[in-house]
């Protein structure tokens, strides 16, 4: 039951870690939107139409945060680091910093863009992660999320500032494989607390 | 190779073994080794072996047994094994790969020096990187506060064209290769293009004599209404040609009314042009301008502006940083001045031929220009663009990430535990992250990295990427090492543990950074070369700030413990990596305060003790008992007293006054031009001697003014002083050097100029055009034609400010007033009398002025003008331009310059100090005390006269040991006899019957060896080499003599008397001896009732049923008694011996059969008992094999009543010398006992393989049963263990009704070193041992803790002094020749002195000094204080190896058979006391004082007691 709980408990805060990045790395990117549009920022009508984003977000948030101690588990490997708290929040620094580089920075092209943030993203996960299972869905995690992401654009039924996929390409797998590093950060520091608890 | 399958330290020892076993490799190996190498008595196997090499230890016993097995010597070198071993596993290749290991090594070596350097100068490192902290920092100052930055974007003026209003979309502009350094803002056209036309003005040449201060000033600023009537028709021509050509509208922009009209009077243009300029202050009218009477209070009025802070409309309206303009307020001195100020011309859109040929016009206009400024040099156009801020947009990620990083922090610094204070160790950690971002910045921005980065943004991220990893690592491994270690030993251990990690780490993210700068893209190569300069800043902090920081706070928690902490750890084995520091380092280490504070205390408060060590051994326990009052009462101190204490012993005040008096020092030197001139040295230094006296400087001028005439003259006149003038000459030309002098403009002065009209450029950007640069001279006649009429009024007003500032000088004023007359009157009428010069209104012609100035009236000596004219330089605001630092860099320059030079002074005076003065000062200094003693005339002076010495003699052997405590005097011998002295009349009190009480070493069973030989040889070897003067070279067939040599004293006893006992007693063979009878309880017996009936005597026999009564009875009342009743035994006729001891005899044999077999359960029994009590009330039922040659007396001690004997078979012997009788024995180890201390009920006992024991004792009563007394002495109450001595040997036995027992446990053991202890001190609360393992152990008396353990010496020690009374400093010399001090409460080494080639032997201490002896025959006399060397004599061959204090200034040696007195303040030999007495002369090992006055020495097998007294003698 209390096993229930805390699962429960954690998919909640991760919920809620999810909803908070997504709302704030939608303010980084929208912003880029509106400077390039030339529009005075501050209307937040570019969320009327996929109000939707948010919980999704945070619902996938919350899966992956759960799904990485899982794998763990299952997977039998010992973590590289002992996971500690600060570790995460430099972790989290640095997935926020990511978002902050793509966001503002000028890249010369689309294919410099994706690089220099592919490498950022390797070095995020050797930094904080270095274990094959992170890696692995990661990948798997920014690939599918891509595709889903490409499929409701073409769709029609979310909406982007403007239907530059090649652009959006270039940096949404490696804020996504980011993201999945982050959260599961996450989740196994919070997973550990369960494991103490079944310890104690 | 032997392919030992070993990885690097992960080795285990097991396997080693294993391996080497299997293999049989090795055998070879060793075999050669030992057949090559020499043994060294010190390396045979055994004893002492450092832990780490118990794995070859063990590996050679194995190969020692299997050659010991095939017949080959045993004697075996150890040491050839261990290096065979090593070099195998270190050369095999899986090892020998370890290149890595070896760099590995190196690094933690080095920062184990580093740990160890830090730690041991805290303050030093702290102050001085606090200093390099804000040092760097400064530049911070000029680097512009983030935040409201315009960004720059710069085009080149040619071509330029306003860029496109919408650009193309970016997907498509990717192609273009130049977009990327485009920024997104610039689009469409400009806001404003500003151009700006900077004017300089002077009037020159300047006359100081005739013109006004306000010249300077208006003159330029009417030369403004000119240009702005140029620029107007310039505009106009050009709106006309242009709208002839191509119907352009007028470019400027135009402007409805300002918002703030009502308060700025209209002094802003409305409806028409933006064109701003100071004329506006007068509004663009010229006659207003020219009327006005207070130019400068218009100018500096405020229009409804509550700061004076630019930019203000006054800033606007000149459009020039304030400081460039050249205006002040106040016009002090009378002097050419420059004046300048901007017109702003705002325009709508860039119309480059309207531009060009403005400043054609304007530069035809101004001829001055072409020579002063390069219009053409600016070449680009600057785009300013006013970010648009949105909140939410913009701060919502920077808010979640200072969160973030906040959460960092926190989660960071949460983990530093088990450190004294968290949060001070936390905020350095913050401080050092923090500062060393700053640092970073600090430092691109003076490399010229132009910051793009907002800062706000990349400093989480900065913060996250250098991190705190490496500051929570080093706390734990230095909270992690063993807790025994001194500090600055754990911060180093720690520091080594972890320094190849964290010099990975380092390496890694420097390398991670340098791929950043593959990135290409300018803002992340920017943040990494931020991020690059930061690390390391952050490391250089880390190793030095943050370490620094750490041992204090462990240094802190240390103090604390120490005196909270009660609970006994066992010591363990300190982990401590064997490093050396690379280099040593070279200045003392730093004594914390508290060390003087209580040093202060002491001297305060004790004085007990003061008064108790005029007399070492007046009161040993009052003294003792007062020192360890003292060290509880030290922390009871008020706080008040403290910082008293601190304030006084740091000497805060005086070090700040002195260090402010060098820096004005300093500043003197440096406002006295001296720095200027070395730094201006390319100056022309021809004929510029200033004249030496005024006479001269007049002849040169009147030459002057003789060849030349006119305006010229009076320039030339200064020419002499142009070499003083030249850079104010620079100041005053009206060359543009900075070209854009808008850039030094306040941010927010374009947006405050556009708000005046309501116009937001946020979000949008305006262009500025290279600036216009115009000079103009204006000449002295234009300036005064422009003066106002009313002027006059002006200037008298002003006047009390002047007088306020120059008051003092007469002539000043005289010369003002003087000078406002003529100002005010440009109308003829004329007065030349100046002396009348009073307030006037009279006029005077300016031409006759100068007239009179220069020819009827030469200017007053030391007059004002006279100043003015002759020594411009004296001019104090000249004097401001030619002192004060006129750069930055100069400044940075003599700051620095100053630090280097009080540096280098410091140590140069230091070195100076120590090299003239170091020996002879205190000689000097005790010089001054000694003469004016002598011219007083005293005409009796002290002499020390010396008497024949009492011989005590009486021991056969050499004296071993010997110690005195007030009046008596015990000595042991060789042969293990122990005897008691009376140190006044030399009478024997006791001989203590030890062989009899002593248990039989032989019944002593000990694991693997024969504890009587083995340890007899270890000592031998270990002691024989280095002399230890209680261990002569006999000690090494002491086990072969023993037995004969034991038996001696009892013969010369006995023999006369009763030679039938004589038998048992000579026996020269133990086994023989075991067969014969105790017949000692046969003598123990009542004498006078053995007359009466003898045959009841003879009856009670045998060893088994020895009672309580006899046993009782002390050795001392046999003897005693003795020697009577023998008398008359012998005279008395008939009593046969013979048959009286027959049956003792025969009986004996019976239980002599009997007792060897049952030999084993006795000895099971009789330990049990022992080692519970060795009381009388013991059963002694095994005496019968008690007779055996007493084991050997290694160290010796006594107070009081109880004599404490440590034996060289580890037993320790409790003894009381008023009867001479055995209270207990201590047996529970078989390790010789090289040291015994006794304080107190505790008795502290050092052994020879490195443990210390701590034993208490307990007495208890027994009563005396065959001693009736008389019943009030029942009430005596016997207090414990009391320690009274009783001096008189008669009676005291008789009334004791209470004997006392002592019963001894053993309270902690610990293995203090790993070679033999050869010192043991106690003294003041503190016990202090030495040891062959180089190094000095501090325990604490009351709970037996380990405090301190003393590392420095690099030889075994050999010899310790405890200060008896305040400073409780412990001296310790050692094997290397070398001196230490140290100071017991902290730990830490005073003082090293080297002044001895070899073993330091005898050391002995004063108030003041050291003395010291070595094995090189000299003895070296040392200031205490200071560590210096004041004599060093040479001695005879082999005296001094001990020494004593006589009356504080003499110091006795013994040599060969005599003893030498010396001198202390002399350094020099007063007297040698010859105690030969044959012709053999022994060595005096032993020299004791008693008192401050008498020496005990051993003499041979003599104990010779010589007293000194002091005489006082009439002078001749």
């Amino acid at each position: 039951m209390s096993g229930k709980m805390q699962v429960v408990v954690r998919g909640l805060i991760l919920f809620c870690c999810g909803i908070i990045f997504s709302l704030v790395l939608n303010l980084l990117q929208v912003h880029r939107e509106l400077l390039e549009d030339g529009q005075q920022p501050g209307s937040f009508a570019h969320y009327d139409s996929s109000w939707w984003v948010l919980p999704a977000c945070g619902l996938t948030a919350a899966f992956v945060g759960l799904l990485y101690p899982v794998l763990d588990s299952h997977l039998e490997t010992s973590l590289k680091y002992k996971q500690e708290w600060s570790n995460v929040m430099r972790c989290v620094a640095v997935f926020v910093g990511i978002n902050h580089a793509s966001a503002k920075l000028d890249f010369m092209n689309n294919l410099h863009m994706s690089l220099t943030l592919a490498a950022m993203c390797i070095g995020l996960w050797w930094l904080f992660d270095r274990s094959k299972s992170g890696f692995g869905l990661g990948v798997g995690i920014a690939v599918l999320a891509t595709i889903l992401t490409q499929f409701l654009v073409y769709q029609g039924i979310y909406k982007y500032g403007q239907a530059d996929f090649m652009f959006i390409r270039s940096w949404l797998p490696c804020i996504f494989f980011s993201g999945g590093v982050t959260m599961g950060n996450i989740g196994r520091q919070l997973a550990m607390y369960g494991d103490k608890d079944k310890k104690d | 190779m032997v392919a030992v399958p070993a990885q690097g330290s992960s080795l285990s020892p097991d396997k080693i073994l294993q391996y080497a076993m299997m293999y049989q490799i090795l055998l070879p190996l060793v075999d050669a080794i030992v057949g090559r190498r020499q043994v060294t008595s010190q390396e045979t196997y055994g004893v002492a072996c450092p832990p780490s090499d118990r794995v070859y230890v063990r590996f050679a016993r194995h190969v020692v047994q299997d050659r010991h097995s095939k017949g080959m010597p045993t004697k075996f070198l150890l040491h050839g094994v261990d290096t065979v071993i090593w070099r195998i596993i270190m050369l095999d290749p899986a090892n020998c790969s370890t290149l890595m290991q070896a760099i590995r090594e190196r690094v933690s070596q080095v920062y184990y020096t580093h740990g160890l350097f830090c730690a041991s100068h805290p303050i030093s490192i702290l102050v001085t990187v606090c200093g390099i902290i804000l040092f760097m920092c400064y530049p911070l100052l000029y680097v512009p506060l983030p935040g409201n930055i315009p960004v720059e974007y710069n085009s080149p003026v040619k071509g330029f064209h306003p860029p496109p209003e919408s650009i193309q979309r970016r997907d498509k502009s990717f192609a273009d290769k130049d977009v990327t350094s485009i920024p997104r803002w610039y689009r469409g056209p400009a806001v404003a293009y500003i151009q700006q036309i900077v004017v300089k003005a002077t009037v020159s040449p300047w006359e100081p004599t005739e013109h006004d201060p306000l010249d300077a000033l208006i003159a330029p600023l009417g030369r403004l209404f000119h240009l702005l009537d140029e620029v107007e028709r310039f505009r106009q021509q050009h709106w006309d040609d242009a709208a002839a050509d191509r119907s352009l509208v007028d470019c400027c922009l135009r402007v409805s009314e300002p918002v703030w009209g009502r308060h700025t009077e209209k002094l802003l243009p409305e409806y028409g042009c933006l064109l701003l300029s100071p004329a506006n202050l007068w509004l663009k009218n010229r006659d207003r301008f020219i009327a006005d009477k207070e130019v400068l209070k218009t100018i500096y009025k405020r229009y409804n502006q509550a700061l004076d802070a630019p930019p203000g409309l006054r800033d606007i309206l000149f459009g020039l940083p304030w400081k460039q303009t050249g205006v002040s307020r106040y016009f002090i001195r009378n002097r050419q001045r420059t004046i300048s100020y901007a017109i702003t011309l705002v325009l709508k859109s860039y119309e480059e031929r309207f531009v060009s040929g403005l400043l054609r016009h304007l530069e035809s206009l101004y001829p001055e220009t072409a020579g002063n400024a390069n219009n053409s040099e600016v070449d680009h156009i600057v785009h300013l663009h006013y970010k648009n801020v949105n909140i939410y947009f913009e701060y919502t990620h920077l808010i979640v990430l200072y969160l973030v990083v906040l959460l960092y922090i926190y989660f960071s610094v949460k983990k530093i535990e088990m450190v004294k204070s968290k949060w001070g160790l936390a905020l350095s950690a913050v401080v050092t992250v923090v500062s060393s971002l700053f640092m970073s910045v600090s430092i691109c921005s003076i490399m010229g990295l132009n910051t793009q980065l907002n800062g706000g943004e990349v400093f989480p991220y900065l913060v996250v990427l250098i991190g705190m990893e490496n500051v929570l690592v080093m706390t734990k491994s230095v909270v992690s090492t063993s807790i025994e270690l001194d500090v600055a030993d754990r911060v180093a251990t720690g520091l080594s543990k972890e320094g190849w990690s964290i010099t990975k780490n380092l390496l890694i993210e420097l390398a991670i950074i340098a791929v950043g700068f593959f990135t290409f893209v300018p803002a992340i190569q920017e943040f990494c070369l931020f991020a690059l300069v930061g690390l390391l800043t952050d490391f250089f902090l880390q190793m030095v700030f943050f370490v620094t920081v750490l041992s204090v706070d462990i240094r802190r928690m240390e103090l604390s413990d120490l005196h909270k902490h009660k609970k006994d750890d066992n010591t363990s084995v300190a982990e401590r990596v064997k490093f050396e520091p690379l280099f040593h380092c070279p200045f003392k280490p730093h004594r914390p305060a508290n060390k003087t504070r209580f040093q202060h205390h002491f001297n305060l408060s004790s004085g007990v003790s003061m008064l108790a060590t005029k007399g070492p051994t007046a009161a040993p326990r009052v003294q003792h008992e007062s020192r360890l009052f003292q060290t509880e009462a030290i922390f009871n101190l008020p706080r008040r007293l403290r910082v008293v204490y601190f304030w006084a012993s740091t000497r805060v005040v005086q070090r700040f006054i002195m260090v402010c008096t060098v820096m004005w020092i300093l500043l003197i030197l440096y406002k006295s031009g001296l720095v200027h001139h070395l730094t201006n040295t390319s100056l022309p230094g021809n004929g510029t001697e200033v004249p030496p006296s005024p006479d001269a400087l007049e002849q040169i001028i009147k030459q002057q003014e003789q060849t030349n005439t006119g305006e010229q003259t009076r320039l030339d006149v200064l020419s002499p002083l142009t070499f003083w003038r030249g850079e104010v000459e620079d100041s005053g030309s009206v060359k543009h050097t900075n070209l854009e002098t808008w850039r030094a403009l306040s941010h927010t002065h374009w947006t405050t100029m556009f708000s005046y009209y309501n116009i937001s450029i946020i979000g949008k950007y305006i262009s500025i055009l290279p600036s216009l640069h115009l000079s103009a001279v204006i000449s002295p006649e234009e300036a005064i034609q422009l003066r106002v009429p009313g002027y006059q009024s002006t200037w008298s007003h002003k006047k009390p400010k002047e007088q306020s500032i120059n008051p003092k000088i007469p002539e000043i004023q005289q010369q003002e007033i003087y000078m406002n007359g003529h100002d005010v009157s440009k109308n003829k009428n004329s007065k030349n009398d100046q002396n009348e010069g009073s307030v006037t209104t009279e006029t005077v012609d300016k031409n006759e002025q100068r007239i009179s100035a220069k020819e009827s009236k030469e200017p007053e000596f030391m007059s004002e003008e006279f100043f003015r004219r002759y020594y411009p330089y004296m001019d104090p605001e000249q004097l401001k331009h030619l002192y004060y630092p006129k750069s930055r860099l100069e400044f940075i320059v003599t700051v620095s310059l100053g630090f280097l030079s009080v540096i280098c002074m410091t140590y140069f005076i230091m070195v100076l100090y120590r090299c003239m003065c170091s020996r002879k000062y205190s000689k000097w200094r005790a010089s001054w005390n000694k003469v004016p003693k002598n011219t007083k005339g005293n005409s009796y002076f002290k002499q020390m006269k010396q008497a024949v010495p009492i011989i005590l003699k009486g021991h056969l052997q050499e004296i071993e040991c010997l110690t005195c405590d007030g009046s008596v005097i015990i000595s042991s011998c060789l042969g293990g006899q122990l005897k008691v002295w009376d140190s006044i009349t030399g009478e024997c009190l006791h001989t203590m019957q030890r062989k009899s009480a002593t248990p039989p070493m032989r019944r002593k069973p000990c694991e693997g060896r024969n504890v009587e030989d083995s340890d007899a040889e270890l000592y031998a070897e270990y002691h024989g080499n280095h002399g230890n003067p209680k261990v002569s070279s006999r000690d090494l067939d002491l086990s072969a003599l023993q037995d004969d040599v034991a038996e001696r004293p009892q013969m010369r006893h006995r023999r006369k008397h009763e030679p039938k006992e004589r038998t048992p007693h000579a026996e020269l063979n133990r086994e023989k001896f075991e067969h014969f009878p105790d017949l000692r309880s046969t003598i123990d017996t009542n004498f006078s009732a053995m007359f009466s009936m003898p045959r009841q005597q003879i009856d009670r026999k045998g060893e088994g049923e020895k009672d309580e009564s006899s046993s009782s009875f002390s050795q001392s009342d046999i003897s005693e008694h003795f020697s009577n009743i023998s008398d008359k035994s012998v005279n008395s006729s008939g009593f046969n011996f013979e048959d009286s001891f027959k049956e003792t005899y025969e009986e004996h044999k019976k239980y002599y059969m009997e007792s060897q077999q049952d030999e084993d359960a006795r000895i099971f029994e009789r330990r049990a008992n022992r080692s519970k009590s060795w009381s009388e009330g013991d059963p002694m039922g095994d005496s019968s094999i008690t007779e055996l040659p007493p084991a050997p007396i290694w160290s010796l001690t006594c107070r009081g009543n109880l004599v404490v004997v440590g034996c060289g078979n580890g037993k320790i012997e409790f003894w009381d010398p008023t009867n001479g009788s055995l209270k207990c024995v201590y047996s529970n180890k078989s390790q010789g006992v090289t040291g015994v201390n006794l304080v107190g009920h505790r008795v502290i006992a050092a052994r020879l393989d490195g443990t210390v024991d701590f034993l208490e004792l307990e007495t208890f009563q027994t009563t005396k049963s065959s001693t009736p007394l008389s019943p009030s002495s029942l009430n005596r109450k016997i207090k414990g263990h009391s320690r009274h001595m009783s001096h008189g040997r008669c009676g005291s036995d008789d009334l004791r009704l209470w004997d006392e027992g002592i019963h001894c446990t053993l309270v902690q053991t610990t293995q203090a070193h790993q070679r033999p202890i050869t010192v043991l001190v106690t003294e003041g609360g503190r016990i202090v041992s030495g040891s062959q393992d180089f190094t000095l152990k501090v325990f604490r008396l009351e709970d037996y803790k380990c405090l301190y353990t003393l590392h420095g010496h690099a030889g075994a020690i050999s010899c310790l002094y405890l200060d008896k009374c305040t400073p409780y400093a412990a001296v310790s010399g050692a094997a290397d020749g070398t001196i230490r001090l140290w100071d017991l409460l902290t730990g830490h080494c005073v003082h090293k002195v080297k002044g001895h080639e070899a073993t330091v032997m005898g050391l002995t201490c004063t108030d003041t000094y050291i003395i010291s002896s070595g094995l090189d025959d000299k003895l070296c006399v040392w200031e205490r204080k200071r560590g210096h060397l004041l004599y060093s004599v040479e001695m005879e061959t082999s005296c001094g190896t001990s020494m004593a204090i006589l009356c504080n200034n003499f110091v006795v040696t013994g040599g060969q058979g005599c003893l030498y007195l010396w001198d202390l303040h002399k350094g020099e030999l007063v007297r040698t006391v010859s105690l030969r007495q044959g012709s053999s002369a022994p060595f005096l090992h032993h020299v004791h004082s008693l008192e401050s006055s008498t020496i005990v020495c051993d003499y041979g097998n003599e104990v010779k007691v010589i007293h000194f007294p002091m005489v006082l003698e009439k002078k001749e």
